[in-house]
C-alpha cells in the first residue's frame, strides 16, 4: 500500500479542515447552536481497518447522508450519526416538538437529505473553490446501517479496493446532544491526482 | 495601534498544520523579508517558543490538538498586550467570529490567501 | 479502476432525465427526430422539468410546469425564473442554482424545509382556492460545453397528506398507548403481556414487584420463565400457554391460589387469568396475564377455614366439620352399601376437675385426652370434639366388631390415664356410645341421636362403660325429647306455668302423729295440657334448670302458706317439698330458703324437705351440710325412695334425717312378694332403730295397709284420697292460687 507523505497528510487535513469548517458553519446556522469540531484525521488504510477506525460508533446503527463525486478524483462525502439521533436532529431543525412517529417519515427522510446536502455542499463547494478541477457530484442519498455496511454497500468503493483514504472529523452539538462525523472517503487511485492538485494550490512542496 | 520601536519586527505563527504555517510565513515574508517569524504547532509549543520574545504580530489557528486558539490567545494577550493578533481558522461559525471580535482579535477565515495575510501584516 | 459503475447522473425520475442527459450530452450528433423525441418525453413527464442556461435563462419548460404554473412554454423560454415568478423568495433555490451552475454541485430542497418553492398548483381548483402545491425540488448541474442546471419539481401533496395522516394516527395511537400505559401502571393487579411467541413485551410495576423481575430484564423472555409456577398444581405450563395462544380460551385460577416462584425464589400465592390478544382478523397476537398477590388472603383463608372446621383448644375437628363428615359417611353407607362406625364419647370426670381445679385445669384435661384419643385412632378415622367434654369418632369402613374393639381400647387407655394438676391426681374415665352407620341409616342426625342415646345409657349404667346402641334403649330414647324440654321448662318458669298438687301422707300408727301433704309439681303446657313431673324433671336436671324449678316450688309453697296462714295453722298441716341433688349442693338454694322463711314469715316447722337417697349419697358432703342447716332452721327432712341404692344403710348414719320413705317399688307388690315384704319390713326396722319415722308410698289396697300396720310403719301415702273432708276444704281454699290438691295423682 502506498504511504502518504507528511506534506500530503498535512495538506489533505487542511483541505478537509477548511471544507468541514464551512460545513459546520452551515450546520451551526441551521440548528442555531455552536458546532464543536475535532482536529481532522487523515489516514490511508485498508477497508477493514477503516470500518473499525471510528470506534465510538462502530457498533451502532447509523444514519448517513452520502454524496458521491467523481471526475479528477472520486470518492464519497458522508455525514453520519447514530440512527437514534437522526430523529432528534430533523425534529430539532424542523422545530417539531411532536415526536408522534418513532421512525423518520418519508418526508422527514427527504428533509434529512436536504440537511446533509446543505452541509456537504458547503464542504464540497469550498473544496471546489480550492481545486481548479471540476468534479461530478451525485444527488445525496440517505442510508442506514453499521459503519461497515455503509462503507461496503453505500459508497463507490470497490470491495476489493486495496486501500482507502479516510478523512474524518468528529462534530458535536452540546445543546441538542447530537454528535456525528464528517467523512470523506477516496480511493487510492485518486491519490496522485489529489497530490497534484494540492501542490498546485499550496504552491509549495516538501 | 502598534508602537514599533524595534528595528527588527518579529511574528509568531501558531497552527497545527505545517502547510498553513508555511503559507502564512511565505506570504508574510513576501512583504516583510526582514521579519523574524517563529512557528508553533500547538499551544504548548507557542508558550515555549515565546519565552523572552516580543512579537508584534501573532496568528493563531483555532482548531488544534490540546488548547484551542481562543484560549491560547487569552494567554498570549496577557503576555503581549501590544501585539496584533489574528485568529486564522477554517471554523467560520458566527459564534467564533463574535468571540474573536470581543477579544479584539482579527478573524481570518481559511483557506489562507495572500490577500488575507497581507491585509493583516500590512 | 477501483470504482463502481458510475451512477446515473440524475437518479430520480430516470426515464425523463436520463434521456435528457443523453440527448443533450451528444447534442451535436442528435438528429432532428431524436430532438423531437426528447422534447416529447420531457413533456410527457408527470414532474416539472426546467433547464436553465449558464446565465440562468430558461431553455426547457415542460408541459407539466406550464400547466401547474399557468405560464406557457412560449412565455417562459428565454426568461429568468424571477421574472416569471415575481415573488420567488426562496433563497435556497437561488443558492442551489448557483451551486449547480458555478460549482457543479446538486441540491435537494425537501418539502419539510421548503414547502412551496414555486407558486404552483396541482389543479385549477387548487389555484382557485389558493392551495399551493407541496413540492420536492432537486437542482442538478448539467455540464456540457456550457454550464447548465436542471430543476426538477415533484408534486408531493399526496405524500404530505399521507404523512399528515400517519402523524395523526401515530399521535392518536401514542395517546392511546399513554392512556393504556397509565391505566396499566395504576391498577392494583399485575399485568404482563406477550407477543405471539409468548415472549414478554410488557409488564407493569405491580408485576415487577410480584415476580421480582424488572421489565428491562424480563423483556423478550418467555412467559413461563417469568411466570414460574411451582408445585403439583402448576397452572401455566408451556403447553397451556401454547394452547391458549392457539385456541384462545381464557383460563383463570380464580378461587384457587397458585404458588409463583419469584426471581428471588420467594413463593407468592397468586390468582391469575390468562387471555389471548387478538387482532381485528381474530388472529392471536399475544397473551395477557393478569394476576394478583393473594398470599395474605390465602393465609387468612386457610386460617379461617381451619378455624371453621377445628376446635381451637384441642386442635381437633369441630362439631361443624364432624357433622359434614358424618353426613358424607351416611351418604356413602346408603349409596355404596358401606359400613362405618360412629363412637360418641363423654368424659365422666370432667365436671369434677373443672369445678375443683378451675377452667384452666379443665381445658388442660381436654387437651391431654384429645392427644390420647389422637394416638388411638387410625389415620383414616375422623376425630372431633363435639362440645364440652364430648368427643365423636368416625371409623371409616369399619364393622361393629372392630369398632367395639377399638372403642374398648380407647376406654381402657382413658381409664389408665391419670390427670395430674398441681398436687392432685385424678382418675379419668369415659362413657362411650357406639352405633353402626349402615344402609338403613336415615340421616346423620338420626345416627348421632342414636350414638348420643347409647352414650347416655353407658353413663347411666355406671360410667366408664362402652355401650352399643340397641333399639330398646328406652331411657336413651326418652332423652331424645329432652332438648325441646329446655325451652318448655324455661318458658314455664318465666310465665308461672307450673301448678302444685298435694297428696296426703296419712298416719296409721295411731300414736298421735299428724297427717301431712307432699307437694307435687305439674307443668301446664302451651296447649294447657298437664304434664307430669316424670316427663320434664330429668330434662330439667340434665340441663341445669332443676335448681330454678326447686326454688319456684319453695317460694310458691311459702307464699301460699302465708296467704292462707289461718287455715294451715288451724289444720296443723305440714307440707313436704321435693328437692333435687343439685339444690342440695347449691349454696344459692340454701340461702334462698333462709331468705324465703324470713320474707314470708312462715314457721319452718310447717315445711318438710324430701331428698332422694341417690341425690344424698352422690353429694354426701354437701347433702349433710344442707340437711344440718335446714334442720337448724326447724324444718323436717325425709329421705325419699329409700332402698333403691344397695349400700344405703351405711350412709344412713351420717344423714340426720327425720323420716325414711320406703321405695314404692317394694311396697306396691309386698302383699304378694315375700322378698318385697321382707325389704319393707327390714327398712322399717332399721329406720325405727335409728329413731326415724317410716313412710310407705304407692299404697294401693287395704291388704297392704293391713300388712304395713302390722309391721308398725308410721305413715302411708295412698294413691286415692282417704280423708276427703280435710282435702276438699284445702282444695276449696286454694283454688285461686294455683295450689291444687289432687285426690288421685296420675
Amino acid at each position: 500500500m502506498e504511504k502518504l507523505t507528511e506534506f500530503q497528510k498535512d495538506a489533505i487535513a487542511e483541505i478537509l479542515n477548511i471544507g468541514m469548517g464551512v460545513a459546520a458553519a452551515s450546520l451551526s446556522e441551521m440548528v442555531q447552536e455552536p458546532v464543536y469540531l475535532s482536529v481532522p484525521a487523515v489516514e490511508l488504510l485498508s477497508q477493514q481497518k477503516a470500518a473499525s477506525k471510528i470506534k465510538d460508533i462502530a457498533s451502532e446503527n447509523l444514519s448517513a447522508v452520502i454524496e458521491s463525486f467523481d471526475g479528477a478524483f472520486s470518492g464519497d462525502a458522508m455525514l453520519i450519526f447514530p440512527e437514534s439521533q437522526s430523529l432528534v436532529l430533523v425534529r430539532a431543525l424542523l422545530k417539531d416538538e411532536d415526536m408522534a412517529l418513532e421512525v423518520l417519515s418519508e418526508m422527514e427522510q427527504e428533509a434529512l437529505i436536504e440537511v446533509g446536502n446543505v452541509i456537504l455542499n458547503a464542504c464540497l463547494g469550498s473544496l471546489a473553490n480550492i481545486f481548479n478541477r471540476s468534479l461530478n457530484y451525485q444527488l445525496p442519498t440517505y442510508a442506514q446501517g453499521s459503519f461497515k455496511e455503509l462503507l461496503s454497500q453505500q459508497t463507490r468503493l470497490e470491495r476489493e479496493s486495496e486501500g482507502i483514504l479516510l478523512l474524518n472529523m468528529h462534530f458535536l452539538m452540546k445543546e441538542t446532544n447530537i454528535d456525528g462525523y464528517f467523512i470523506i472517503l477516496m480511493d487510492v487511485a485518486s491519490l496522485n491526482e489529489l497530490s497534484k492538485e494540492l501542490e498546485n494550490y499550496f504552491g509549495t512542496s516538501t | 495601534m502598534s508602537k514599533l520601536n524595534m528595528s527588527k519586527q518579529s511574528m509568531l505563527v501558531v497552527d497545527d498544520s505545517r502547510l498553513s504555517r508555511l503559507m502564512v510565513k511565505s506570504f508574510t515574508e513576501k512583504c516583510h523579508p526582514t521579519w523574524e517569524i517563529d512557528e508553533a504547532a500547538d499551544a504548548n509549543d507557542a508558550i515555549e517558543v515565546s519565552v523572552n520574545k516580543d512579537y508584534s504580530h501573532i496568528t493563531v489557528d483555532y482548531n488544534m490538538p490540546g488548547m484551542n486558539g481562543i484560549d491560547l490567545i487569552g494567554l498570549l494577550k496577557n503576555k503581549f498586550p501590544d501585539a496584533k493578533i489574528a485568529l486564522i481558522t477554517a471554523n467560520i461559525q458566527n459564534t467564533l467570529k463574535s468571540e474573536s471580535e470581543e477579544m479584539g482579535v482579527s478573524f481570518i477565515s481559511k483557506p489562507i490567501t495572500e490577500e488575507k495575510i497581507i491585509s493583516f501584516v500590512g | 479502476m477501483g470504482r463502481k459503475t458510475t451512477k446515473q447522473l440524475i437518479a430520480k425520475n430516470e426515464t425523463g432525465s436520463t434521456t435528457l442527459a443523453k440527448t443533450n450530452g451528444c447534442s451535436n450528433l442528435v438528429t432532428e427526430s431524436q430532438a423531437f423525441l426528447a422534447k416529447a418525453l420531457v413533456d410527457l413527464c408527470e414532474v416539472g422539468i426546467i433547464v436553465l442556461d449558464s446565465d440562468e435563462r430558461i431553455t426547457v419548460w415542460n408541459q407539466w410546469i406550464a400547466r401547474c404554473s399557468a405560464v406557457s412554454q412560449k412565455e417562459a423560454i428565454g426568461e429568468q425564473l424571477d421574472k416569471i415568478f415575481e415573488n420567488i423568495t426562496s433563497f435556497r433555490l437561488k443558492q442551489a442554482i448557483k451551486d449547480a451552475i458555478n460549482h457543479g454541485i446538486p441540491s435537494v430542497l425537501s418539502q419539510k424545509f421548503n414547502p412551496n418553492v414555486l407558486p404552483l398548483y396541482s389543479t385549477e381548483r387548487d389555484r382557485q382556492n389558493s392551495k399551493l402545491m407541496s413540492q420536492m425540488v432537486t437542482v442538478k448541474p448539467y455540464q456540457t460545453s456550457r454550464k447548465q442546471c436542471v430543476i426538477q419539481i415533484i408534486d408531493v401533496s399526496s405524500a404530505v397528506t399521507r404523512d399528515g395522516m400517519l402523524r395523526s394516527q401515530a399521535a392518536h395511537s401514542r395517546q392511546q398507548a399513554l392512556h393504556t400505559k397509565a391505566i396499566l401502571s395504576s391498577i392494583v393487579d399485575a399485568v404482563v403481556t406477550t407477543d405471539e411467541s409468548a415472549n414478554i413485551d410488557y409488564m407493569n410495576g405491580v408485576a415487577e414487584n410480584i415476580t421480582g423481575w424488572t421489565f428491562e430484564k424480563a423483556k423478550g423472555k418467555s412467559l413461563d420463565q417469568i411466570f414460574n409456577l411451582s408445585g403439583d398444581n402448576s397452572g401455566l405450563s408451556e403447553k397451556e400457554i401454547l394452547a391458549c395462544l392457539e385456541n384462545g380460551p381464557a383460563t383463570t385460577s380464580k378461587g384457587k391460589a397458585l404458588a409463583l416462584i419469584g426471581l428471588n425464589k420467594k413463593r407468592i400465592m397468586i390468582e391469575h387469568s390468562l387471555n389471548v390478544i387478538r387482532n381485528s382478523k381474530q388472529e392471536s397476537k399475544g397473551l395477557v396475564v393478569i394476576f394478583r398477590d393473594v398470599t395474605k388472603e390465602n393465609i387468612l383463608n386457610e386460617k379461617i377455614s381451619w378455624q371453621a372446621s377445628h376446635d381451637e383448644l384441642t386442635r381437633l375437628n369441630n362439631r361443624y366439620s364432624f357433622d359434614l363428615k358424618l353426613a358424607q359417611m351416611v351418604e356413602q353407607a346408603t349409596v355404596e352399601n358401606q359400613v362405618h362406625v360412629l363412637v360418641y364419647l363423654d368424659l365422666d370426670q370432667f365436671k369434677i376437675v373443672n369445678d375443683t381445679c378451675g377452667h384452666v385445669a379443665g381445658d388442660e384435661l381436654l387437651k391431654q385426652v384429645s392427644d390420647l384419643l389422637r394416638n388411638q385412632v387410625r389415620e383414616r378415622d375422623f376425630l372431633a370434639r363435639l362440645g364440652g367434654d364430648e368427643f365423636g369418632i368416625l371409623f371409616f369402613n369399619c364393622n361393629v366388631k372392630s369398632g367395639l374393639r377399638i372403642a374398648e381400647k380407647i376406654r381402657l387407655s382413658i381409664q389408665d390415664f391419670r390427670f395430674g394438676w398441681q398436687d392432685k391426681s385424678f382418675c379419668v374415665s369415659a362413657s362411650i356410645g357406639l352405633v353402626e352407620i349402615n344402609q338403613h341409616c336415615e340421616s346423620a342426625k338420626y345416627v348421632l341421636g342414636k350414638a348420643d342415646a347409647a352414650c347416655y345409657v353407658a353413663k347411666d349404667s355406671g360410667r366408664n362403660t362402652l355401650h352399643l346402641y340397641q333399639q330398646k334403649d328406652n331411657i336413651a330414647a326418652e332423652r331424645h325429647g329432652e332438648m325441646t324440654w329446655i325451652s318448655r321448662i324455661q318458658k314455664a318458669l318465666d310465665n308461672d306455668r307450673f301448678i302444685l298438687y298435694a297428696q296426703p301422707i296419712v298416719a296409721i300408727s295411731g300414736n298421735g302423729d299428724r297427717d301431712y301433704f307432699e307437694v307435687l309439681i305439674r307443668l301446664v303446657d302451651e296447649d294447657n295440657s298437664i304434664i307430669p313431673p316424670g316427663a320434664f324433671i330429668p330434662a330439667a336436671e340434665r340441663f341445669g334448670l332443676i335448681g330454678a324449678v326447686d326454688r319456684w316450688v319453695i317460694e310458691k309453697v311459702l307464699q301460699t302458706i302465708k296467704s292462707h296462714r289461718q287455715f294451715f295453722e288451724h289444720e296443723g298441716c305440714q307440707l313436704a317439698i321435693n328437692l333435687s341433688g343439685t339444690s342440695l349442693a347449691s349454696k344459692e338454694t340454701l340461702n334462698f330458703i333462709v331468705q324465703c322463711f324470713k320474707q314470708y314469715k312462715v314457721p319452718a316447722s310447717m315445711i318438710r324437705f324430701e331428698i332422694t337417697e341417690t341425690a344424698a349419697i352422690t353429694n354426701l358432703t354437701s347433702a349433710n351440710h344442707f340437711i344440718q342447716k335446714v334442720k337448724a332452721l326447724g324444718c323436717s327432712l325425709s329421705l325419699d325412695d329409700f332402698g333403691s341404692g344397695l349400700s344405703s344403710f351405711a350412709y344412713l348414719k351420717n344423714l340426720p334425717v327425720d323420716s325414711l320413705k320406703i321405695d314404692g317399688a317394694f311396697v306396691k307388690d309386698m302383699h304378694i312378694d315375700p322378698i318385697d315384704e321382707a325389704m319393707v319390713s327390714s327398712i322399717n326396722q332399721v329406720g325405727h332403730v335409728m329413731g326415724l319415722k317410716t313412710v310407705a308410698e304407692f299404697v294401693e289396697n287395704d291388704e297392704i295397709i293391713t300388712l304395713l300396720k302390722s309391721m308398725g310403719v308410721d305413715y302411708i301415702q295412698v294413691m286415692e284420697c282417704i280423708n276427703r273432708n280435710c282435702l276438699s276444704i284445702l282444695q276449696e281454699n286454694c283454688k285461686n292460687t294455683f295450689f291444687h290438691v289432687s285426690i288421685s295423682a296420675q
